[in-house]
């Protein structure tokens, strides 16, 4: 990695973390801004896919799969969207199905990345678990709105961490003579 | 394809073709050394980073694929290791930027293997070298592009073995960087499924794990690009026509043959060895240097040494600024240079910008990287 391209991750994980810290200190608010933002983003990364079919995987074995995929998400940013302010509950079960989907996939990379001896599995069995905890506060605190906001900026902040310790790891190549 | 058949094989095949001992082993070890000039590589000799053939995975993991790591790891690939086949194929009812991509699949019997081959002549060893790396790569990696691209490289996960007795066992593929292939088993390594077009993981034949490279090994599957159509791939029989194609090669570069023509095997020449040869390439082995060493020895009476990758670097690094090029890593770095040149100005002249820009200097003088002006001051000096 560039000196440059270590020096913006840097400073793109302190906006990060300070935004985060922010939408916590109004989480009614952030509520409202986060709903908009996960949508937004599902949309794009729809319209991402349904272009790349259009353009590009339409020629390609299996393809249709990744227009499904697009026009998956890009319903269900449309829908965040349009719901955002109105149906908290169904927000709140929205943030819940997305962190219990990534539960399962983490798990289900551990238990194969178990198999095959890939030392990897224990950080994706953490990340299982950490998924699924949040999914857990998620519903138990279902009426609360600040909860999924927290889970949120948490999970903001862990990245905007993880972004930093990688822009200082050291990628070059010992060569032993 | 590994240093079995890019090292040993390609000594076997000097040798047939009439090379000396000490040529044939200039001449291999410079095949061979196209897996390992790295940019890293370079960096710790001293010599400059656009004269590298390869990269390694951590190079590769380190690189953004934003538009000018990509036009880099293209140059690289598409010019040493996945020479595009056709860069005019037609793709009806696709747009250009898939057509682009569609384009770089690589292939043997395609125009820029023949300019591959007549660029190195009259070159020298190192270059010739080269150039075989290149030749003999088209038939092991057929049907994949030096481009990361998830619509052409990418593998339905149906990988059919057909074993020697003719029964047909499924492929299993794990993704566990590092983890080694257990060929009795069929069980090989890939890279995981990514869905972002330029990852780097939808590079060459990552998909397909190392079957690309294994003599022994036939198989069916179904490439990304081909509409849905099953194709076979079977690895002794391309690697033997690699084979005696290098022959015709060789024998062109050594002035033994007038010209160099596509689709011409030289299996006359290599005729009285085709039963041992056939025998290596078919051995259930994922390693097949010892055998080829051993052929190669029987066939010069002489000597292989090992590959050693850093046997030459000391004399670069030691060379004085005016005596770099004299050398034979200098030597490698001037041809390496001239082939990506080559094969980027094709790509730039089809009409493809994957590759990158490309300045043609007999028309429009010196532009671009200031490394590239050695090509033009020196290669004409150092010849054979």
């Amino acid at each position: 990695m560039s000196k440059t391209k270590r020096v913006i991750n840097v400073l793109e994980a302190i906006l990060m973390i300070q935004m985060a810290l922010i939408l916590m200190l109004v989480p009614e608010e952030a509520f409202k801004l986060i709903a908009i933002l996960v949508g937004l983003i599902l949309t794009v990364y729809g319209l991402k896919y349904i272009i790349y079919y259009l353009t590009h995987a339409q020629h390609m074995t299996g393809g249709k799969r990744l227009l499904l995929v697009g026009l998956i998400l890009f319903d269900a940013g449309t829908f965040a969207m349009v719901i955002y302010d109105r149906a908290k509950v169904l927000m709140v079960g929205y943030i819940v199905a997305v962190h219990l989907v990534a539960s399962v996939l983490n798990f289900a990379r551990a238990y194969s990345n178990k198999g095959d001896g890939n030392p990897a599995w224990k950080i994706d069995l953490a990340q299982g678990i950490g998924n699924f905890i949040q999914v857990v506060l998620c519903l138990v605190f279902i009426n609360h709105v600040e909860i999924p906001v927290y889970i949120y900026c948490l999970g903001v902040i862990y990245s905007a961490v993880l972004k930093i310790i990688a822009s200082f790891r050291r990628t070059a190549i010992v060569y032993v003579q | 394809m590994q240093a079995d058949f890019h090292y040993y094989a390609a000594y076997c095949a000097a040798i047939i073709s009439g090379y000396s001992h000490e040529d044939a082993l200039v001449l291999c070890y410079s095949d061979q050394f196209v897996d390992c000039c790295t940019k890293t590589f370079l960096k710790m000799a001293g010599a400059t980073v656009h004269a590298a053939t390869s990269q390694t995975q951590a190079e590769l993991l380190d690189m953004n694929t934003d538009l000018t790591g990509l036009q880099d790891i293209t140059r690289i690939w598409a010019s040493f290791h996945f020479l595009p086949k056709d860069l005019y194929a037609k793709t009806p009812r696709a747009t250009k930027a898939y057509r682009n991509k569609y384009r770089l699949i690589c292939g043997p019997n395609g125009a820029l293997v023949k300019d591959t081959v007549e660029l190195a002549k009259n070159k020298g060893l190192q270059h010739a070298g080269i150039a075989m790396h290149v030749l003999s790569d088209t038939w092991a990696h057929q049907r994949f592009a030096g481009t990361p691209s998830l619509v052409i490289n990418n593998a339905d996960n149906c990988f059919v073995e057909i074993l020697p007795d003719g029964s047909e066992r499924k492929i299993s593929f794990i993704h566990a960087p590092g983890a080694a292939d257990d060929i009795s088993d069929g069980k090989f390594n890939s890279t995981v499924f990514n869905t972002s077009e330029t990852s780097i993981l939808n590079l060459g034949h990552g998909h397909a794990g190392h079957l690309p490279d294994y003599s022994f090994i036939r198989y069916r599957y179904m490439p990304a690009w081909d509409g849905y159509r099953e194709c076979l791939k079977d690895n002794p029989s391309d690697y033997y026509y690699a084979f005696c194609q290098m022959v015709c090669a060789m024998k062109y570069l050594l002035g033994k043959a007038e010209a160099f023509e596509l689709d011409t095997y030289d299996e006359e020449t290599v005729s009285p060895y085709k039963d041992r040869i056939m025998e290596i390439l078919t051995k259930r082995q994922e390693d097949a240097s010892e055998d080829w060493k051993k052929f190669g020895q029987k066939l010069s009476g002489e000597d292989i040494p090992d590959f050693d990758a850093l046997k030459y670097a000391g004399e670069y690094k030691d060379a004085s600024k005016d005596a770099k090029n004299g050398t034979f890593l200098g030597r490698f770095i001037l041809a390496a240079m001239s082939q990506k040149s080559m094969v980027t100005n094709k790509i730039f002249t089809s009409g493809n910008m994957l590759a990158g820009f490309s300045v043609d200097y007999g028309k429009k003088g010196f532009g671009g990287i200031r490394d590239y002006l050695r090509l033009v001051t020196e290669d004409r000096e150092i010849g054979t």
